[in-house]
Parts: C-alpha cells; sequence; structure tokens
C-alpha cells in the first residue's frame, strides 16, 4: 500500500470491532432468516427446490420477456404484412442542406404563380424507403402535405387531402407520345402515395386481369401517407396485358379512389367517379341531345369535398372530385360522337361566368353559366359539324379572366 | 438455534458454504461469522457508527436471501457482501435526506442541517483524518478509497463490488491518489505516523 493511504488504513483498523451486543442482534436476525426457510423445508419445499423454483422464476421472467417480444415482432410482422411498412418520419435523418435533393425541394416553389406553390420545407426532407436501390426522398409542407419525389420524377399534395396520388415513369418514348394505350407498353415504373384517412392499401390493375398489390410504406405525421412502388414488367407491357388503372381500397376493399389517366387519358368511364357517395348525388342540369338526355351530376365525396360527372347514354365524361383545401379550378368537357360535337359542360364558373368557344370557320359559341357556374348545353345543328373549338376564354361578370381546363372526350 | 452456527474455518471457501446452504441453510451462517467485522467496520466508516449495526444485520439477510444469484466461481464472498452493503447505505442515505427534507418542510424551515456520517465517527486519533478526508469526498470516491485503502480490495474486486469496469476503477484510485498525497502525508506528519 502506499503512503498516500498508510493512514487511513491505521486509521481503519482503529475502529472498533462491533460489539458482542451487534454481533447478536445481526446473528439473530439472519438465523430468523435461516430458521424460516428450514421451515418451509419441513413443509415440503426442499432448499433445492426453492433455488430451483428461484432459477426457475428467472426463467420464467426471461421467457416471459421472450415471448413478449416475439409477439411484438410478430404483431409488428402481421401489420407490416397486412398493411405495410411503417416509418417514423422524425425518426429519419434529414438531407444536409447541400444535398442534390435539398436543393431540388428548394428550387420547387421558385418562380410558381400565386396559389400554386407548395409550400414544401426543404429542410425536413428525408428519404424514408429505397426501391431498388432508388432513393424515395419526402418533405412535408406547410399547409399539412407533402412532396415527394423519386429519381427525379414526383409531386406534391399541398394540402394532405388526396386520396391517391401517382406518378408514372416511362422509358423509351415520351409519354403522351402515341395512343394512352401504346405509352404504358414504355412503362417502367409508378410509385405514388395513397392517404390513409380513407384507404389501407393500393392494387395496381392491368389489361390480362392481373392485379398486384404493393407493399406501403406508411410515413408518420407531419406526412400521414402510405408510399409504394411497383415496376412494371416486360409482360406488362405487351400489348393486352397493359396497365389499366390503379386504385385505393378501403379496409373492406372497396374501390374509394383510382387513377385510370394513363390507360383512359379523357376517355368516358363506364361509372361516376369512385369517391362520389352517388347515394347523394343531385341533378344539376340536364338537356336533350342525339343520344338521349345527358345529366350533369354532383355529389358529396368522400374526401370531404364533392364531385362532379357527366351522364349521356350510360357513359360518364368528366367525371372528378375536388379535394379539401385545393381551390376548384372551372372545367369544361366537350362530349363528341365522330367528328360532331354533341354538347358542352362546364363545372366552377363563377355566377354567371360567361365562356366563349371559337370554331376554326369563324363562329363563335357564348356559353352563360347558371347561378351556380354551371352549364350545360348541346350545340346548335350549325356548330354540330364545324369540328372542334379551336379558341376558348371565360370571363366573370366583371370581365375578368378565369381559368379553367378542358376536356375533349368521346 | 443451537447447531445453526457452524465454525466460519469449516469450509474452505465463502463459495462452498454457500454452495452448501443452498440445500442446507444453516451453512451459510460461515459466511455471517467470516465477514460480519469487516462488513460491520466498511459501514461504519461508509454510514456511521450508529446506522451500521443495523446495515450490517440487513447485509446478510439479503445475502442470504440472494445467495441462489451467488457465482460460485468466486471463492471470496467479500466484494458480493460489501457490494449488498454500499447499495443498503447509499438507500440509506438517500432515505434519510428525503426525511430530513419533510421534516424540513414540516417545519417551514428550507433543510435541516445534516450530520455527514462521517461526522458520526468517534473522533479519535487517525479516525479522525479518516472522517476529515471522506467527508471531502463524493459518494462514489469515497466508496472507493474505503474499498481500497481500508478494506484493501484488489482492483478486480473493487471492480466486482462497485459494478466498474476494471480501468475505470485504475484511474480514478490513481486520481484518489493524486488528489489525497498531499493532505494525508500533512496529516500523517500531524499525527506522528
Amino acid at each position: 500500500m502506499s503512503s498516500e493511504f498508510t493512514v487511513l488504513r491505521e486509521a481503519w483498523l482503529a475502529l472498533d470491532a462491533p460489539s458482542e451486543e451487534v454481533r447478536e442482534g445481526a446473528r439473530a436476525r439472519l438465523f430468523e432468516e435461516i430458521a424460516s426457510e428450514e421451515s418451509e423445508q419441513r413443509l415440503g419445499r426442499t432448499s433445492d427446490q426453492q433455488v430451483r423454483q428461484g432459477g426457475f422464476r428467472r426463467r420464467s421472467r426471461l421467457a416471459l420477456v421472450v415471448v413478449l417480444g416475439l409477439l411484438l415482432v410478430l404483431i409488428w410482422a402481421t401489420l407490416t404484412l397486412a398493411f405495410g411498412w411503417h416509418v417514423i418520419f422524425g425518426g429519419t435523418p434529414k438531407v444536409p442542406h447541400n444535398s442534390a435533393i435539398y436543393k431540388d425541394f428548394d428550387s420547387l416553389d421558385v418562380g410558381a404563380p400565386a396559389g400554386m406553390a407548395s409550400g414544401v420545407i426543404p429542410n425536413e426532407t428525408r428519404r424514408v424507403a429505397t426501391y431498388d436501390g432508388i432513393p424515395l426522398w419526402v418533405a412535408p409542407t406547410r399547409a399539412g402535405g407533402y412532396c415527394s419525389m423519386m429519381a427525379g420524377s414526383g409531386g406534391c399534395d399541398r394540402e394532405g387531402t388526396v386520396p391517391l396520388n401517382v406518378t408514372y415513369m416511362s422509358s423509351g418514348a415520351p409519354v403522351g407520345g402515341g395512343t394512352p394505350e401504346a405509352d404504358l407498353g414504355y412503362l417502367r415504373e409508378l410509385h405514388g402515395a395513397v392517404n390513409p384517412r380513407w384507404s389501407g392499401a393500393v392494387e395496381v390493375r392491368f389489361g390480362d386481369g392481373t392485379a398486384v398489390r404493393p407493399q406501403i410504406v406508411w410515413i408518420s405525421k407531419p406526412i400521414s401517407q402510405g408510399f409504394f412502388y411497383v415496376p412494371i414488367g416486360d409482360d406488362h407491357r405487351r400489348a393486352g396485358h397493359r396497365l389499366q388503372k390503379v386504385v385505393a381500397l378501403d379496409a373492406d376493399g372497396n374501390v374509394v379512389a383510382e387513377d385510370s389517366s394513363m390507360s383512359q387519358g379523357q376517355q368516358p368511364s363506364d361509372r361516376p367517379p369512385a369517391g362520389a357517395v352517388v347515394d347523394k348525388a343531385e341533378q344539376v342540369a340536364s338537356i336533350e341531345t342525339p343520344d338521349g338526355k345527358a345529366v350533369l351530376w354532383r355529389a358529396p365525396s368522400r374526401f370531404d369535398s364533392s364531385c362532379t360527372w357527366l351522364a349521356l347514354a350510360g357513359r360518364v365524361y368528366g367525371g372528378e372530385c375536388s379535394f379539401s383545401g385545393y381551390p376548384s379550378t372551372a372545367r369544361v368537357v366537350l362530349v363528341r360522337r365522330g367528328n360532331e360535337l354533341l354538347l358542352v359542360s362546364g363545372v366552377g364558373f363563377t355566377s354567371s361566368g360567361l365562356l366563349t368557344l371559337g370554331f376554326a370557320d369563324g363562329q363563335q359559341l357564348r356559353l352563360t353559366a347558371d347561378g351556380e357556374g354551371d352549364l350545360l348545353r348541346s350545340l346548335p345543328a350549325a356548330l354540330r359539324t364545324s369540328g372542334m373549338p379551336t379558341t376558348f376564354s371565360a370571363v366573370d361578370v366583371g370581365g375578368r379572366k378565369l381559368p379553367f381546363v378542358v376536356e375533349a372526350a368521346g | 438455534m443451537e447447531g445453526l452456527t457452524p465454525a466460519s474455518g469449516q469450509y474452505p471457501s465463502d463459495a462452498a458454504a454457500i454452495a452448501l446452504s443452498l440445500n442446507e441453510p444453516a451453512a451459510f451462517a460461515a459466511v455471517f461469522e467470516r465477514h460480519f467485522p469487516l462488513v460491520h467496520r466498511f459501514l461504519c466508516a461508509r454510514a456511521g457508527v450508529d446506522p451500521a449495526a443495523d446495515l450490517a444485520s440487513e447485509t446478510f439477510a439479503i445475502a442470504f436471501r440472494r445467495r441462489a444469484d451467488y457465482d460460485l466461481g468466486r471463492p471470496d464472498a467479500r466484494p458480493w457482501l460489501i457490494g449488498i452493503a454500499v447499495n443498503l447505505a447509499r438507500q440509506a442515505r438517500r432515505s434519510e435526506r428525503r426525511l430530513n427534507r419533510a421534516l424540513a418542510r414540516l417545519a417551514g424551515e428550507r433543510t435541516l442541517p445534516q450530520e455527514s456520517p462521517e461526522a458520526r465517527l468517534e473522533p479519535r486519533g487517525n479516525i479522525t483524518t479518516l472522517r476529515e478526508v471522506l467527508a471531502e469526498l463524493s459518494q462514489d470516491d469515497r466508496d472507493l478509497l474505503l474499498l481500497f485503502a481500508c478494506l484493501e480490495f484488489s482492483y478486480e474486486q473493487i471492480a466486482e463490488t462497485m459494478s466498474l469496469p476494471i480501468g475505470t476503477v485504475r484511474s480514478r484510485i490513481n486520481r484518489l491518489r493524486g488528489k489525497l498525497r498531499g493532505r494525508l502525508t500533512g496529516a500523517a506528519g500531524e499525527a506522528g505516523v
């Protein structure tokens, strides 16, 4: 022992040994324990049993922990298999500011028209999944939605209220270069997001009757979306086997939203938009056409908004649902029959807004929306064969231009 | 209780006595007889003379109940017993503090003045030095110092007792050595050692 501690050791040794009284008290206390255990032995429990039971208790506890652990893993695996992978968004690292993806998101709103900015928060960009070695990047928006990007393509749901959002990635030919069906021959993969408020699964349906249910990566708040990715194999690029639609399903397997824009383009459908609560649909307007009665319908949607569609001769034109938080954009639907233009419908204009269609032969058609901003007109016979309108414009009652989109089907 | 007190030298090691006590509980008395003075003395230095008797008694009662957990590969039970004693002393200290705070609240005072365990050591000769030195140390350093300087535990035994890595024990002892060098050599001179 070094000299530093010698003094302490000596002081220690100088401490009084326990008195006999103290020692006897402690001994009695210990012997109470011993006697108690021996008494139990006499009642049939041997010490060995106790030790074994002690060991058993420890082993039981260990087994319980293991069983609970396995149970949690099983529950997690079941949930994952049934509902997809779950990722805590805040638990994944943010991308550095000097990364390319940060800069992509940071520049997303540069020059965006008023009201069209995504409000993305690039500082919160995170990689939430990797598919075939390609990372899926997600960032929240200030309004409670998200923007996503994968291999340079993606999109935003600024408000977080869109039920199904699909991005298609093709190679070999530009999408839109041919017919929709032909374009699908170049589809390589698709990815997107589904909103867990309304959907628990996604199904990708093909023309040959096959379907794929991709695993969904559910991302926690503030994203609150499920992301999916589906590679399209050669088999599904052949004619007759190509993509038909992507549908979002609720817990009962009902289609609550669908995206068939790639396969159908603006072609009519045989049913109202998936999100519409058809039982509560109301007629907005109706007209007689050479093909029968055309009815413009409006119904509430499952998505806290409304849906509109035009029904004519058992077909549905221009079916669309709006989404909560987004400003509604007026839409014009032109219905053709061969080379004839049968009718024009419009929704979402301001009250008494004026829509003007110009034709190649110089004729013009002026249509005034009703008090609700809707319109439905059949074309005068003189204009039916004038071909498709070549110019479109819309103004409100004050003469201010109104934005709108045009869709032609038939 | 007769017949329950085998001589402490009856068993070649603590581990042997503990192993036998698994079938014959009375065999554990040999461990008590062998180590009670050491444990009591440790607790006197660590917690004070008054609480030491109860704490030492409780140490052996706990050790008896937990003997099935004892690593029979370790022949010397002192680190295990002192480890139990250290924990009991710490619990007692916390309880004492809580009681003092509660009393202070009842009395409308901020805190009752606490008499440190070291202050309760009898101020006789070098014991005064021991008391003063311990009073200057943190709780952990106090335990380390007692185990190393007074009980003369090896680094390995201290590591086992304190549940610390042996490297940590070495570095702390070295730090303590440097810290106390001037303090104790001075005291030794004054005490004529």
